[in-house]
């Protein structure tokens, strides 16, 4: 920068100098007024370049996105100094195209594609990639390239900035994942609210006989979902459960029935299992079994058994002072097949249903696991 | 290659992985009525892995997600053996790791008849089955 003041300084002079000859003293006067004037500017623009240079130079290095400058084929020139502490490799040692090594393999061949695609159109790209930081770890960043043209148009060289959005992807990432997970359980129930339509239908020969169970087995979905729905991790206590289906089902809650248990909760599949199943077990009783007869009840017991292959839930229903029960029903219905099939498949639970004489007795033991659990009180205070 | 013409899935080995009975008991119900021999069904990844490695197959309807465990090491298995598969999934395809998006799919909820179809453009026909070592 010195050099070039100077150097225009001296051009300056060696014209006055010729200007000299045959001139008035007036002339001359003003000649070298104006040249004056002239070298002045000349030294103030130089001074502003030199300043503006210097601010440009002092805010490359400092700023904390990480910026570098390529010639027109993307070689590295230049970098920031956040953009050295970042991959660990000082401006000194920085050159070429060897950038292209501290990209993840995985992105490396989008990289080059984005940069034959730069060097063709001259457009500004973006794009996201994996970078290589000192301590040998990637993180996601954003890359942005813009080139700088000349004044015939020509592209001189490439301004790129790099932004860490690490954290920023991996929250994205997470979100994507909740949505998948959401999309997976809410078409998986659709997926069972036809099958369960499709065997009422079947067992009930037709849409009218069918309407009022499937509506019954809809609510009693519904109503689990209803609370498992509330977060991700949201669980429903067994108790709530069990009463949820024996007041819907026109239970008082003394006298003919008693629930009784530890606070155990439940979550994900085994929620919604057993709950279809308490709910047809209480539909039952509420047609055929103890709710519908004069005197007779009901009790729920449960507690968890230790046994050698670990903790184990064990529910007990039963149903007492029914007189008029059929023998075992010899059509397999949907309550049955839940009892008997389904929650032996999906929960590994050891299962018996019997018709007994005074009314229904089912007994369910299910592996304490992470969708069946006992509940710290301390620690779900919050509702 | 010519494009295969479809098979008839009857007297095939189909194994069946899917943690839903519902889901599971619908999709047997189909394939039998096609005619077909139905390999489980199972509903976990170690037992799908098992029939997988241990049982002749033709084919086989895999959910990918087993109560929350992903089932990508059963169609590992199952391509080393070189038995074609199909995922059934409540997911959209989109939300698949790159490397399993292009492996045949229905997306849940399906008509299980949809399945028998795509069964039968991915077997192989059985001429070729019975002349494998």
């Amino acid at each position: 920068m010195d050099k070039g003041g100077t150097e225009a300084g001296v051009k300056a002079a060696d014209q006055s100098k010729g200007m000299f000859d045959g001139s008035s003293s007036q002339d001359c006067e003003s000649l070298i007024v104006a040249n004056l004037q002239l070298q002045t500017r000349l030294e103030e623009a130089l001074e502003a370049l030199r300043l503006s240079e210097e601010r440009f130079d002092a805010m490359f290095r400092s700023v904390p996105a990480m910026m570098v400058i390529t010639d027109p084929r993307f070689m590295l020139e230049n970098a920031s100094d956040s953009y050295a502490q970042f991959t660990g490799i000082g401006a000194d040692r920085l050159a070429g195209a060897d950038w292209i090594d501290l990209i993840n393999p995985e992105d490396t061949e989008q990289v080059k594609a984005g940069v034959r695609r730069a060097i063709e159109t001259g457009e500004t790209w973006e794009i996201e990639t994996r970078l290589r930081r000192a301590d040998g770890s990637y993180r996601w960043t954003v890359a942005r390239a813009e080139a700088q043209r000349n004044a015939a148009g020509e592209i001189e060289r490439w301004f790129g900035s790099v932004c860490d959005i690490n954290d920023q992807r991996t929250v994205a990432d997470r979100q994507r994942a909740q949505l998948a997970e959401q999309q997976h359980r809410v078409r998986n129930i659709l997926a069972i609210v036809r099958s369960v339509f499709a065997r009422t239908v079947e067992t009930h020969g037709g849409l009218n006989g069918a309407s009022d169970h499937f509506r019954g087995r809809l609510d009693a979905l519904a109503r689990t979902h209803g609370v498992l729905l509330r977060t991700p991790q949201a669980s429903i206590e067994l108790d709530e459960m069990i009463w949820n289906e024996l007041i819907s089902h026109g239970a008082p809650q003394s006298g003919t029935v008693e629930v009784d248990g530890p606070c155990v909760c439940l979550r994900g599949k085994a929620a919604e299992s057993l709950g279809l199943t308490i709910h047809e077990l209480a539909v039952n009783a509420a047609k055929y079994g103890a709710l519908s007869a004069e005197g007779g009840t009901i009790g729920v017991y449960w507690h968890v058994e230790e046994m050698p292959s670990g903790s184990q839930l064990q529910l007990k229903w039963e149903e007492r002072g029914v007189r008029l029960i059929d023998s075992a029903p010899s059509r397999k219905g949907f309550g049955r097949e839940l009892i008997e099939e389904a929650l032996p498949y999906e929960l590994g639970a050891n299962t018996k249903l019997d018709f007994a004489s005074g009314g229904v007795r089912c007994s369910i033991r299910l592996p304490i696991g992470p969708d069946v659990f006992v509940a710290d009180h301390a620690a779900e205070a919050t509702p | 290659m010519k494009k295969s013409v479809a098979q008839s899935i009857a007297d095939r080995r189909i194994l069946v992985v899917e943690d839903e009975y519902l889901i599971a008991d619908d999709l047997c119900r189909t394939l039998r009525a096609a005619g077909a021999i139905v390999v489980g069904p199972v509903a976990t990844v170690p037992e799908g892995l098992e029939l997988a490695r241990r049982e002749r197959l033709d084919a086989a309807v895999i959910d990918v997600n087993l109560g929350g465990e992903m089932s990508y090491a059963i169609a590992t298995e199952l391509d080393a053996r070189k038995v074609p598969y199909l995922f059934a999934t409540g997911y959209d395809c989109s939300a698949l790791p790159a490397a399993w998006r292009r492996v045949p799919h229905i997306e849940k909820p399906f008509v299980p008849d949809r399945i028998v179809e795509i069964l039968s453009g991915l077997l192989i026909p059985q001429v070729l089955v019975e002349a494998r070592p």
